[in-house]
């Protein structure tokens, strides 16, 4: 059974009981899941509710649908892996009571757990997380959504392990999965997850092509299916693509565009955006720009547990204070102690030896 | 070469878009009559000069027949009329009308309610066949209009000798549940009960509707608290706030926006999941909707009322309002008199105040978190449950030195308020969610507040003590395989205390679980390796005991050094009841296991 057909079983069987408490979980459903992608803050807060009323009415698959969701808001919308990887383990714990044996979410929330790590430090856990992925490929059923986020998760450990052409695969299978929806805007969204994901890989070879491909479609998609977090990233790719064809106009034009999007929604701008703005920047020779937004980038994901990616802002903002000859002993002390919470920092260590070295 | 083209319509598939999915309800088919037999009346009375004009609007019920009657006393209409009106979608006489009086009369044109000149259509929601007997003010003969809501109406004479206008419909099978009396009665009543007219339902003497909102009433208070509990089933609010116009500043300039009705904060619900901040809107005192939850500010989620304003705008289907420019201002000067009132409140009735804020706290906590300005507002009002009742962060301050210390479960474990306790502090309970965030929001806005977590953090009550000559005592302890330390803390009576890190009872569960080998493995690696993040040292999960340096008998058996076979049962009853005492981390296995060795240690004392 899925998720939807016990949703709608359970809607069936309250509204024949007039049940009007029972009714409510849906409703505190639906209304957290509209505030979802404008403000998560929100969503989080509704979701919790949604809890609490799920444990007083005594409905333990309603406590962990929303604890599910309380997840998706910490690892999607206002990333904070520390307290994503704290729920998840309590989530799985508890799923594996006998309650929960037909639990159609018991797989998303083993999804979540999993991607509680390839947010914090992909690298360092990798064989764990390999090993959990290939699990639950195993078991979930083919006609369920959750392939799809199972590919992403491929996608995403992928990417963040630097295995391009896994997270290349992962993507296409998703396109693939999507091709075959009935839905339209069901195809939508997960053609546009899998091409934000393409974007990134595109720009890491420098495939310019492919890079361009990729963002008209994604916001093509938008199109069907308003996904402001993911059309900021589109647009920022294609502005980047427009300076590099030297078309100021078009680039600051979707700069705008992107801006407007990240205005719009209320979650915290994905990896991507930041490294689709700073290549944007350091394109037009604009360093200052390039290393302000790093540091943006690095506050609002600060100390909520997304290690690698506070890695990632450390050594980028000291890329660009080496180019800009202000690497002071200091920011590389600091950066230092960043990437010693890595459980393999030993690369990253590596070319932050380089980069003071370097003249 | 251009070819200038006219669209065409098809008719019944236009009636029937507009008549089924323009409107949510099939109710509003009521409104909507009522309201243009409201606007015929009202026209009578500016149009026609007769001081002695009495307007009237009866509703009928046959439900044999099947039948709904809406008859009124007002201007009737002409052929002419019915023609350029009734029978023109999206032309409405009242429009024009109050155009063209916009400027001469604003008074008399904000009587008038129609606006779209669809609300006729909406008969078809309720009725398959609508009938209009009509005799206008003009002195034309009457007239009868037929529709069965296809593309075609008869228009032949009819038979009424005085002026107004009685529509007639033949309720659907769909429709049927509005024959019922009391379905139809309320029905009319909750749209039209402010209308000024008064609206007599089987010709039934009194009016149902109040003719007049309650805030206009000569004793406005008593007034709106009557209606409250008769349209909210008898609830008795804390507190309500009138509204009045409001100057709204929109730049360098400022608008007044005309506002009336109250707000109102009902007793504290059970579940604040059920409190939406919703508003019933009026507006020209015809009701458009209940249940509008974005009027308010999303911190005032414990707030409900009514209000009227002109200024918002209906959509099409009048079930609604437009969140355009207007309904900024409209919530703009809500926001500022409900903030205000609410600070008003907290000053003159703080008793009220209280009760506003314990019956609500949850909602009023959780929105805090999200809104910086709601938090200035609340932050030294809003009161917590701590271990001596119900306090503000200023009252708990003041009795615990400058520290706020709080408990993550509910009130917090025995051994945590005992500890806050001796201390002098109460404990703050921050088992709801939002309460948490609160306070670290708070310790951040004041950099003198320090915040100590007690479960799990609980050794920052004790004071640090030398080992000196307990020395002998730890040494015994970890040749137990206990984590033992000396500190000193109150009440001195108590011997010892055993203190679990933070998350240890989730760490716990899942070494269980590893061990019992319930988790499929590939998952259980994850889970493995969260315990090892979080507790490289997984002894530190059996917890520490800290023996107190305070208490006279553990300094005598430091001072005095018994034998060995009194001391080693001396010290495992201190071990055991410090474990029982803690409260957490035991299964029922241990805390039997525990009880068997405070029977063997006594056994192992009555000997020696």
């Amino acid at each position: 059974m899925s998720v939807f057909h016990w949703l709608l079983e359970f809607d069936d069987q309250a509204r024949a009981c007039g049940d009007e408490q029972r009714l409510q979980l849906l409703e505190t459903s639906r209304e957290a899941g509209s505030w979802l992608r404008s403000d998560p803050a929100r969503a989080l807060a509704i979701y919790e509710e949604g809890r609490r009323l799920a444990l007083s009415l005594s409905e333990p698959w309603w406590v962990m649908y929303f604890t599910h969701w309380k997840l998706q808001v910490l690892l999607n919308y206002r990333p904070d892996f520390r307290e994503a990887q704290r729920l998840g383990v309590e989530a799985t714990l508890e799923a594996r009571k006998p309650t929960y044996e037909g639990l159609p979410q018991r797989v998303c929330l083993h999804d979540d757990l999993v991607n509680s790590y390839v947010g914090s430090d992909p690298a360092g856990h990798a064989e764990a997380i390999r090993e959990a992925l290939g699990f639950m490929e195993a078991e979930v059923a083919p006609d369920l959504e959750c392939r799809y986020c199972i590919q992403g998760e491929y996608a995403d450990f992928g990417l963040g392990i630097g295995a391009l052409e896994e997270a290349e695969k992962a993507c296409s299978c998703i396109l693939a999965l999507a091709a075959d929806e009935a839905s339209p805007s069901t195809r939508a969204h997960h053609t546009m997850t899998a091409e934000s994901r393409l974007c990134e890989i595109a720009y890491l070879r420098r495939d310019w092509q492919a890079l361009k491909e990729h963002a008209e479609c994604g916001e093509e998609c938008h199109r069907e299916v308003p996904r402001p977090q993911l059309l900021a990233e589109f647009l920022t790719w294609q502005a980047l693509l427009e300076r590099r064809r030297g078309e100021e106009i078009p680039a600051k034009r979707l700069l705008r565009r992107a801006e407007e999007a990240v205005n719009r929604s209320g979650a915290v701008p994905r990896s991507a955006y930041f490294a689709a703005l700073c290549a944007y920047h350091l394109e037009g020779g604009d360093l200052e720009r390039a290393l302000q937004e790093r540091c943006r980038e690095q506050a609002l994901i600060q100390g909520k547990g997304a290690i690698q990616r506070e890695v990632h802002c450390w050594l980028e903002r000291c890329r660009i204070l080496a180019r800009l000859g202000r690497l002071s002993a200091e920011t590389l002390t600091e950066a230092r102690t960043a990437i010693s919470r890595l459980r393999k920092p030993e690369e990253m260590l590596a070319e932050l030896d380089q980069l003071k070295g370097a003249p | 070469m251009s070819d200038r083209q006219r669209f065409n319509l098809h008719l019944p598939g236009l009636l029937k878009v507009l008549a089924e999915h323009l409107y949510t309800s099939r109710k509003v088919g009521i409104r909507e009559l009522i309201q243009n037999a409201h606007d015929s009346c009202v026209r009578r009375k500016i149009e026609a000069n007769e001081p002695r004009y009495r307007p009237r609007i009866d509703v009928g019920l046959d439900e044999k027949r099947r039948v709904i009657t809406i008859r009124d006393n007002g201007n009737g209409l002409t052929e002419d009329e019915i023609n350029t009106y009734l029978a023109t979608i999206g032309r409405g006489y009242t429009r024009e009308l109050r155009e063209k009086l916009a400027f001469s009369s604003p008074s008399e044109a904000a009587e008038l309610i129609g606006q779209f000149g669809l609300g006729f259509l909406s008969a078809f929601l309720l009725a398959g066949e609508v009938t209009l007997v009509t005799r206008s003010i003009q002195g034309s003969p009457a007239l009868r209009w037929h529709s069965s809501g296809d593309e075609h109406y008869e228009i032949n004479p009819g038979e009424r000798d005085e002026v107004g206008t009685t529509v007639e419909l033949k309720i659907k099978p769909a429709a049927a549940f509005i024959l019922a009396e009391q379905t139809l009665t309320d029905t009319v009543r909750g749209y039209a009960d402010f209308l000024p007219i008064p609206i007599h339902v089987n010709d039934d003497d009194r009016p149902i509707n109040l003719m007049a909102p309650p805030w206009e009433d000569d004793e406005p208070q008593r007034a709106i608290s009557d209606y409250i509990a008769r349209a909210f089933h008898g609830m008795r609010p804390l507190c309500v706030l009138p509204l009045h116009d409001a100057r709204v500043s929109i730049g360098h300039d400022s608008i007044t926006v005309p506002l009336q009705g109250f707000l109102f904060v009902p007793p504290g619900s059970v579940a604040s999941v059920r409190e939406y901040g919703d508003l019933n809107i009026y507006i020209r005192r015809m009701f458009i909707c209940e249940r509008e939850r974005d009027l308010l500010p999303p911190w005032a989620r414990f707030v409900r009322g009514v209000v009227e304003c002109p200024l918002l705008q209906p959509t099409a289907s009048r079930e609604g309002i437009h969140q355009d420019e207007n309904f900024d201002l409209v919530r703009q000067a809500l926001e500022n008199q409900l903030g205000r009132g609410l600070q008003a409140l907290a000053r003159d009735d703080p008793q009220t105040w209280r009760k506003v804020v314990r019956g609500h706290s949850d909602v009023i906590i959780g929105w805090a978190v999200s809104d910086n300005d709601f938090f200035e507002r609340v932050e030294d009002i809003v009161t917590f449950r701590t271990t001596r009742g119900p306090l503000s962060l200023p009252d708990y301050l003041d009795q615990s030195g400058g520290s706020l210390y709080y408990v993550t479960r509910e009130l917090g474990s025995l051994q945590e308020q005992v500890l806050a306790e001796a201390r002098d502090v109460p404990a703050i309970d921050a088992s709801w969610f939002s309460v948490t965030p609160f306070l670290e929001k708070y310790a951040q806005r004041h950099p003198d507040v320090n915040l100590v977590q007690l479960d799990g953090e609980s050794q920052q009550l004790l004071r640090p003590a030398q080992e000196g000559i307990f020395a002998p005592l730890l040494r015994h302890y970890r040749s137990m395989g206990v984590r033992a330390a000396v500190a000193s803390f109150r009440p001195a009576e108590a011997p010892a205390l055993v203190l679990y890190p933070q998350g240890a009872e989730l760490a716990r569960e899942a070494e269980a679980s590893l061990q019992a080998g319930d988790l499929p493995s590939p998952l259980a690696g994850l889970v493995n390796e969260y315990i090892e993040g979080r507790f490289g040292d997984r002894e530190e999960l059996a917890g520490t005991l800290y023996l107190n340096t305070a208490n006279l008998f553990v300094r005598r058996l430091a001072e005095k050094a018994p034998p060995p076979e009194a001391l080693g049962p001396a010290l495992a009853l201190i071990h055991q009841m410090a474990r029982l005492f803690a409260g957490r981390m035991l299964s029922a296995a241990d805390a039997v296991e525990a009880f068997a060795e405070v029977t063997r240690s006594l056994e192992g004392l009555i000997r020696s």
